[in-house]
Order: C-alpha cells, then sequence, then structure tokens
C-alpha cells in the first residue's frame, strides 16, 4: 500500500488503527535490519524497533510530510540507536571521544543469532572499527542499498560529505580485511 | 583536411557548452577506484550474516501492539494518579515544617533548663548536711578547694562570726 494512502487512513480516527498496523508491517523489516547493524545485538535491536514504532504512533500525526515518510522512519530509527549506544558506551565507561563501536564486539562475537561465515565475520567486525557516521553510512549504502538523496534525508548531511564518507568507509574496510587475512 | 580537423577541435574546445563541478576531474578517480573496491567487496560478502529467531516478523506486529497499548495505559494510569504538582507549595510547605520543628524544639529546651534545675535543687535540698559534707570529703580533690574559695561570698575578716578558732584549726588540720 502507498505511503499517502497508509497516512490518510491514519488521520482518520477510525481507520488509524488499521493505517498503523499496515505500517508496521510494510516498515518492520526494513528498520529492524536498519537498527540491528547498528546494535548488533537481536535483543537490543528487538527492544528498539518497538520503541520506535511506538514514536512513531504518538507522532505521526505530527508528520508533515515534508519529507519521505520512510525517511521520516529511518530518521526516528537512527535516533533511538544513537541514544541507546550512547547509554551503552556510558554504562561501559568507555570514553565518548572514542568513536568507533570496537566496544560491540563482544556482542556480535557472543550474539547467538549471528551465522555469518568468516568473511561476513570480518566485515562486520572491520564494521565495528569505524566512527559511528561512517558505519551508519556504510549499512544504509551497502546493505539498504539507499540512494545517497535518501541518506541525506535521513541522516540530515550534504551528498557530497556522505559519497566522502562511503568511500573512505570502504578504504579502510578494504584495509582491514587485507591486514586480517 | 589536416586543417580543417584542426579548425573543427579548436572550436569544440572553445565552444563547447558544458561544464562540470570544480575540481570533478581530480576526485573522479578516486570515486571509480573506491566504486571498484566497493564491487570487489560485494563479491566476497554480499549479506551480514545476522539471523534472527523462527517466525519473529509474524509476531512482531502484535507485540509492537501491545507494547503501544501497554505504553499508553501506563501513560493514563499516570495521568490519573500522579496529578503535576507545582514546585511552590511544595517548597513552602518544607519550609514551614522546619519552622515548625525549630520553634518546637526551641520552646521544648527553654522549658527543660529550668524544669531540670529546679529538680536538681529538690534532690540537693533532700539530702541532709550531713551526707553532703561526707561526699566532699571522700570525693573532693585540691581543685575543688579554688571552685569554692571562688564562691565564698564571705568576707575572710569576718571568718570568726561564721567559725571559732577550734573549729578552723581542726580544719586546717585535717586539710593541710
Amino acid at each position: 500500500m502507498e505511503d499517502q494512502l497508509i497516512l490518510e487512513k491514519f488521520a482518520d480516527e477510525h481507520t488509524r488503527e488499521q493505517a498503523f498496523s499496515l505500517l508496521v508491517k510494510k516498515y518492520q523489516e526494513k528498520l529492524y535490519w536498519h537498527v540491528r547493524r547498528m546494535v548488533i545485538d537481536h535483543d537490543d535491536a528487538d527492544d528498539l524497533v518497538q520503541e520506535v514504532f511506538i514514536k512513531v504512533w504518538k507522532n505521526l500525526g505530527n508528520f508533515r510530510e515534508e519529507s519521505q515518510l520512510y525517511t521520516w522512519l529511518y530518521r526516528i530509527a537512527t535516533n533511538e540507536c544513537i541514544t541507546f549506544l550512547h547509554k551503552k558506551k556510558q554504562h561501559q565507561q568507555i570514553s565518548l571521544d572514542d568513536d568507533s563501536a570496537a566496544y560491540l564486539t563482544d556482542t556480535l562475537a557472543d550474539s547467538p543469532y549471528f551465522d555469518g561465515d568468516q568473511a561476513q565475520l570480518k566485515l562486520q567486525q572491520a564494521l565495528l572499527t569505524l566512527p559511528q557516521k561512517q558505519r551508519q553510512v556504510f549499512n544504509m549504502k551497502y546493505f539498504d542499498e539507499l540512494k545517497y538523496e535518501e541518506i541525506s534525508e535521513i541522516l540530515g548531511t550534504s551528498i557530497g560529505a556522505l559519497k566522502a564518507s562511503y568511500h573512505l568507509a570502504v578504504k579502510k574496510i578494504e584495509q582491514y580485511l587485507s591486514g586480517h587475512d | 583536411m589536416h586543417y580543417l580537423t584542426n579548425v573543427m577541435d579548436k572550436n569544440k574546445k572553445e565552444n563547447n557548452p558544458f561544464n562540470v563541478p570544480e575540481s570533478y576531474f581530480s576526485q573522479l578517480h578516486d570515486q571509480i577506484m573506491a566504486r571498484v573496491a566497493e564491487n570487489r567487496l560485494k563479491d566476497q560478502v554480499s549479506s551480514d550474516g545476522y539471523t534472527i529467531p523462527g517466525g519473529y516478523f509474524e509476531k512482531l506486529p502484535q507485540r509492537i501492539l501491545d507494547s503501544r497499548d501497554h505504553a499508553t495505559y501506563a501513560n493514563d494510569i499516570s495521568g490519573e494518579e500522579k496529578p503535576i504538582k507545582t514546585l511552590l507549595p511544595r517548597k513552602w510547605i518544607s519550609y514551614a515544617a522546619a519552622a515548625c520543628v525549630t520553634i518546637g524544639v526551641s520552646t521544648f529546651s527553654l522549658w527543660q533548663v529550668p524544669i531540670k534545675s529546679n529538680n536538681f535543687e529538690q534532690h540537693v535540698a533532700a539530702i541532709s548536711d550531713a551526707d553532703i559534707i561526707n561526699y566532699l570529703q571522700y570525693y573532693s580533690d585540691a581543685d575543688d578547694g579554688t571552685s569554692l574559695a571562688e564562691q565564698v561570698t564571705v568576707n575572710p575578716e569576718n571568718f570568726g562570726e561564721f567559725y571559732s578558732k577550734e573549729d578552723l584549726e581542726s580544719y586546717l588540720e585535717q586539710t593541710l
């Protein structure tokens, strides 16, 4: 179903519940994987994706359609992930100056829901060495296959900066993989 | 023919209506190399390797709806049972309570001091002079003499009016 139709149904009190259910079914997988790649652990991703949809339920009435619905959803999910990772970092008493996600390496190693081969594991380990924003950009471009225009809308960053960030991320990952053969 | 080619080439360059962003060609090489690297990486690793519990996405919509209902219910309940209070009355009440306690303690102390003093005097009055003298003989020390001397209001020149010579001699024999 088209986003516009979902929004129209949500605006009507009688069909709001149905519209929300349709919205969840349409975007749950995309948002889950976006969150999961950021926080690594399935249980954390499960909690966060529910939080994201509760926020969507509360705020969809204020959505002004200045951006596309799915970029708005991705933005909420991204912000939830950043807040969560920030808290996790503080809880583990890791300096906020350290922008990498190396503290999630154990989470990746302990996860019962990671079934990747050696190459996939190495790629994820390489990703955890990147600064947070580079990792986000890489995930959205490489795995979610979003366009730079869409990522720009989600992260509020210029397309030029995103391209530079992505290319730098690819370069670093290549270096990491060649150094960890 | 050669002349014509040269002229056409020159004309092409001079009248080229197309342009490129600044420093485009200096960045193009890096961008192409990055795209090549990306393709090479995708050939090696095309997916992330993460998995989920079986039937997860089938159950997730209902769990989200349940979470939403729970959150809404919790908001409603908290809204009923915990009305918003302003800080001003709370502060005023705490200050008033502190003032009441201070006044109470002060009043109690003021009443307690004379009562205690009266009690002490009543106790002392009930003890015979002989008992007091015996007590002082056993438990007084050299410093008590100084303290007592300070309390004496009788002029030493008038001792004779209160004490006989025998009493004074007997006292001096016992204490020196």
